[in-house]
């Protein structure tokens, strides 16, 4: 069994603010990592791994940087990792993302299951998995919070709100992890340091049969961020259960909430 | 004629010259012992000795006065007031009975025969009354400590029937020994046998008539028993008569106490890795803890080996008395049959029924992967630990069992058997430079928007006042920050925070995963560099001890000071004006943080500034200075749960007001604060009792007038 794992090195979304003086969201010169949810699906395929014995190759695009980002996954147990470089000023949106990351995904057929984060916590889409299936011609199974794998086929429960399907299907398949499905493992420092950096292959978009225009032709344009106001009331409400719980109804209706 | 003793009365000649060859057997016994117990840790004696001589040459001196102060003068030992005194007893017995004895011999057999007898009149009068006196000692010391293991019980000790065979064969000794004096002298009664005080009371019930016929069965009885107890010095618990100071002798001096092995360093691994690239050839992963106890260094495997069992670190162990899965005797001792087994031993350490932790036999159970698969502890158990070191103040071995615990935390984590909390933690440290999981832009803002002065727009500063991540994130502990920085302005300090502070790592470093500690260390080290001439003031133990003693290995030596230190001489030297009018009457009990007091010795102090505060009385909880119990969160344990019956914070708070009814519970660390507040609440004493740190109550101490003093901005800056 094959299994390719999209991850994605993104900024350290704790880290995002809004610079006082300017009013600009600070986003450069944050610290970089593996986008949290990617490690899920990490996770859930070096556990596959060692049940079936499966091999595990990560994908990713992104710049220098991002080895550390596979050099991470890589340490938890995957395999193999292709980097396709860009520059660290390069913006992709999630059509050019998944079109660059099936194209890398068909380079390393036969692929049974291709696992994706749910989410990244940069962008907060949630497109790109589905993307990915569409292109590959894949059947496509969202928010998975629990899965079983053998060759041939695969069970995954997918979680929606309060509704949970579990799908039995047949590979190949793309299946976009949820985060309440594992803790992804932490490797130790010293296991990520020692990961060779030789372990991860570089990709050029002309291997993939693409050329640079591809990184030039976003479908979504930027047009302009707004922070949103929130306002927090803080009122602390005082006297027995009963008075309290009185008053906390009275505060709700004036906020129209009840 | 002088007086002398009469030598070997009622035996036959030459059952003296029979004494040497006797000896010589079953000292033999003893030296063979010595080496097959030696084999198991591992090293050849020729390598062994060519480390100690090493290590004698460069420090001898000093490791012989910690020989003597703790071995010989029964330093640790005495601690205890009944076991301690019994102990003590039993071994100054021992040794003057022993040198006596050598004494009788070196007179008899070797100046007697030259002519000369030293050993006679006043010399001899005393001889025999310290020899009684010592005797006397010996068998009340043996007898209590029987009637320890038989009637008071303790739990923390193991009775074993090696532990009575053993003092069953002392008090053998002892006993006979005596009753040939008391012998002796019925038979052959002597003026001055009022000197033998001991033995002419003995002699009052003995017939004279008999002694002939039995004294010599009872000599060679008594003989035996001597000779055997020293042959079966490495083969029993009495092992530890050498080892101890043995071990007392390997151990380096002059370490910090609060300094932790460092296994590797990151920072030469780093220049290897890049070499490694180039040759293509690749080096092992290092070794991250101990998996088995056969991989530790022999001097580790030594000390284990030198666990008298005695169970004093058990009785002091907070983890233990809050009945979680671990003890540190039962640590030790589990790793000590581990070694001894050779091959895995088996569930060393089980939860009874009861509430206690046993020792199971030696079973074999063949290959185990590790301490853990053994049952020599459970994992629970080594993340229960709260580095309190109350184990170590106490333990007459000098076993570090911190650091074997440590060594088991970082084997845990290189297999991937962490917690998720522990997880999230390292995450957080790593991402956000605090354990919070808080940004890091938050932790030094809300300082800077109130006017205080980073280094880079105070360069001249003196002190740098190192916030740490409880006392920039934590909501309670950000008020001991603005108490603690109310005072520096006040006092008119010339200091600056940093900026860009991050945290410094000792939690990441005691949970054990030293890599990622060493990264952090080595970007702090960068950043705090350039500052090295400036005096460093902490609020917390465990940043003072990170800097002061954890950076070292990283080539930076820091001048660090803890906040009580500062406030204490500032109000010696009369620079913080108190406010003496409509003070409060209080009672003020100090907590001692294991991190000041008994790792850095910092007891006086704290104690100092309370004593300043108008109204106050410092009262002492039962438990304080060096023997002072632990809050429950060091080691990390604040950040994640282990099974317990009780929290440790709630039996510190029962027993500091048990033992000081205090109006107030002063504290000098952030953790000590947290665990304390929630203590309270889970207690329901809110209304009674109020927990502070010292800054806290200084500060409250101050005049208005104070804040306008040094620094007109301050007052608007910080109130
Ligand atoms: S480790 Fe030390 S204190 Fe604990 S039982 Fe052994 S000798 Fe006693
Ligand atoms: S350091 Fe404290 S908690 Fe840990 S074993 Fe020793 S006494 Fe127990």
């Amino acid at each position: 069994m094959h299994i390719v794992v999209c991850v994605k090195h993104v900024v350290d979304s704790t880290e995002i603010h809004v610079d006082k003086k300017t009013n600009e969201l600070v986003l450069r010169g944050l610290s970089t990592k593996i986008n949290d949810y990617d490690k899920n699906a990490v996770e859930e395929a070096v556990k596959l791994k060692k049940e079936l014995g499966a091999t595990v190759s990560l994908v990713t695009i992104g710049p220098r940087d991002a080895q550390k980002t596979l050099k991470e996954a890589l340490a938890m147990g995957a395999d193999d990792a292709y980097l396709l470089q860009i520059s660290p000023r390069q913006q992709l949106d999630t059509a050019q993302a998944s079109l660059i990351l099936s194209k890398m995904i068909e380079k390393l057929e036969p692929v049974d299951l291709v696992l994706c984060g749910e989410v990244s916590e940069d962008g907060y889409n949630s497109q790109t998995g589905a993307r990915i299936a569409e292109r590959l011609h894949l059947p496509h199974v969202s928010y998975v919070t629990k899965l079983s794998a053998q060759d041939g086929g695969y069970v995954a429960e997918s979680t929606l709100e309060d509704t949970a399907e579990t799908l039995k299907g047949a590979t190949p398949a793309l299946l976009t992890i949820s985060s309440a499905i594992n803790v992804p493992r932490l490797p130790t420092a010293i296991q990520i340091m020692k990961v060779r950096t030789s372990r991860i292959k570089n990709v050029k978009l002309a291997d993939l049969g693409l050329d640079d225009s591809v990184l030039e032709t976003p479908k979504v344009k930027m047009l302009g961020y707004e922070i949103p106001e929130q306002e927090r009331k803080n009122i602390m409400i005082d006297g027995t259960a009963s008075e309290a719980a009185a008053s906390l109804v009275k505060y709700l209706q004036e906020e129209k909430v009840m | 004629m002088d007086a002398v003793r009469e030598f070997l009365p009622f035996m036959p000649a030459g059952a003296g010259a029979i004494i040497y060859p006797l000896s010589i057997l079953f000292i033999g016994c003893m030296v063979y012992g010595c080496y097959w117990r030696f084999q198991r840790y591992g090293v050849s004696l020729r390598d062994a000795w060519n480390e100690v001589r090493g290590d004698a040459k460069t420090e001898g001196a000093a490791r012989l006065g910690n020989v003597i102060r703790q071995a010989l003068l029964q330093k640790k030992v005495l601690r205890r007031p009944f076991a301690g005194v019994f102990h003590g007893g039993i071994f100054f017995a021992m040794l003057v009975l022993t040198l006596g004895t050598m004494t009788v011999a070196l007179q008899q057999d070797l100046l007697g025969k030259l002519g000369l007898t030293f050993l006679k009149n006043g010399v001899y009068f005393a001889f025999e009354f310290a020899l009684d006196t010592a005797a006397l000692a010996f068998i009340a010391g043996c007898l209590a400590a029987l009637g320890r293991r038989m009637l008071a019980k303790p739990d923390y000790l193991e009775n074993s029937a090696e532990s009575y065979a053993v003092l069953g064969l002392l008090l053998f000794i002892g006993a006979t020994g005596l009753l040939l004096e008391g012998m002796r002298l019925a038979a052959h009664p002597v003026p001055w046998g009022y000197w033998s005080y001991v033995g002419s009371a003995v002699a009052a019930f003995i017939p004279a008539a008999a002694v002939p016929a039995i004294y010599p069965a009872l000599w060679w009885t008594h003989l035996f028993a001597a000779l055997t107890m020293i042959a079966l010095v490495p083969f029993t618990k009495l092992y530890h008569i050498l080892a101890i100071p043995v071990n007392l002798f390997l151990e380096p001096v002059g370490v910090a106490k609060a300094k932790l092995s460092m296994p590797f360093n990151l920072m030469d691994m780093a220049e290897d890795e890049e070499s490694e690239e180039e040759t293509g050839e690749e080096e092992p992963e290092p070794v991250m803890g101990f998996a088995k106890v056969q991989e530790i260094d022999w001097k580790r495997k030594f000390a284990i080996d030198a666990c008298a069992n005695c169970g004093r670190c058990e009785s002091v162990c907070p983890a233990h008395a809050a009945g979680r899965e671990l003890s540190p005797r039962l640590l030790v001792q589990g790793l000590k049959h581990s070694l001894a087994a050779g091959v895995p031993a088996p569930a060393l350490m089980k939860r009874a029924e009861a509430s206690d932790l046993i020792l199971d036999g030696e079973e074999h159970l063949g290959e185990a992967e590790d301490v853990f698969a053994e049952g020599v502890l459970t994992e629970e158990a080594a993340w229960s630990c709260v580095n309190c070191g109350a184990c170590m103040e106490e333990c007459p071995a000098s076993i570090h069992h911190v650091e074997y615990l440590l060594d088991l935390r970082r084997h845990l984590f290189s297999e991937g058997r962490v917690k998720d909390k522990q997880a999230t933690l390292l995450e957080a440290v790593e991402r956000n430079g605090n354990p919070y999981g808080l940004p890091s832009y938050e932790r030094t803002e809300w300082l800077l928007d109130k006017g205080i002065p980073d280094i880079e727009d105070n360069p001249d500063a003196d002190y740098i006042y190192w916030i740490g991540c409880a006392g920039a994130y934590g909501i309670r502990n950000q008020e001991v920050t603005l108490a603690t920085l109310r005072l520096l302005k006040a006092a008119g300090i010339n200091f600056a925070i940093l900026a860009d502070e991050k945290c410094c790592g000792e939690v990441v470093k005691r949970l054990g995963e030293e890599g990622r500690f060493q990264l952090l260390a080595a970007e702090n080290v960068a950043y705090l560099e350039p500052y090295a001439d400036k005096t460093f003031i902490t609020s917390c133990p465990h940043c003072y001890n990170t800097l002061k003693h954890e950076y070292r290995d990283f080539g930076l030596e820091l001048n660090v000071i803890h906040h009580t230190e500062l406030l204490a001489q500032l109000l010696k030297e009369g620079k913080l004006p108190l406010e003496t009018k409509d003070a409060k009457l209080a009672h003020i009990a100090y907590h001692d943080p294991c991190n000041l007091g008994r790792f850095n010795g910092i007891y006086d102090a704290p104690r100092d500034v309370i004593q300043k505060l108008p109204g106050a009385t410092l009262v002492e909880p039962e438990k304080h200075g060096d023997k002072s119990f632990c809050c429950g969160a060091g080691g990390g344990n604040a950040w994640f749960n282990v099974e317990e019956k009780e929290k440790i914070s709630s039996i510190r708070l029962k027993e500091i007001c048990a033992s000081a009814h205090p109006d107030v519970l002063a504290v000098a660390c952030p953790y000590c604060l947290a665990m304390f507040d929630d203590a309270v609440k889970t207690e329901g004493m809110e209304k009674t009792l109020a927990v502070k740190d010292i800054s806290e109550l200084l500060a409250d101490a101050l005049p208005a007038s104070a804040d306008d003093g040094a620094n007109v901005e301050a007052k608007a800056a910080i109130s």
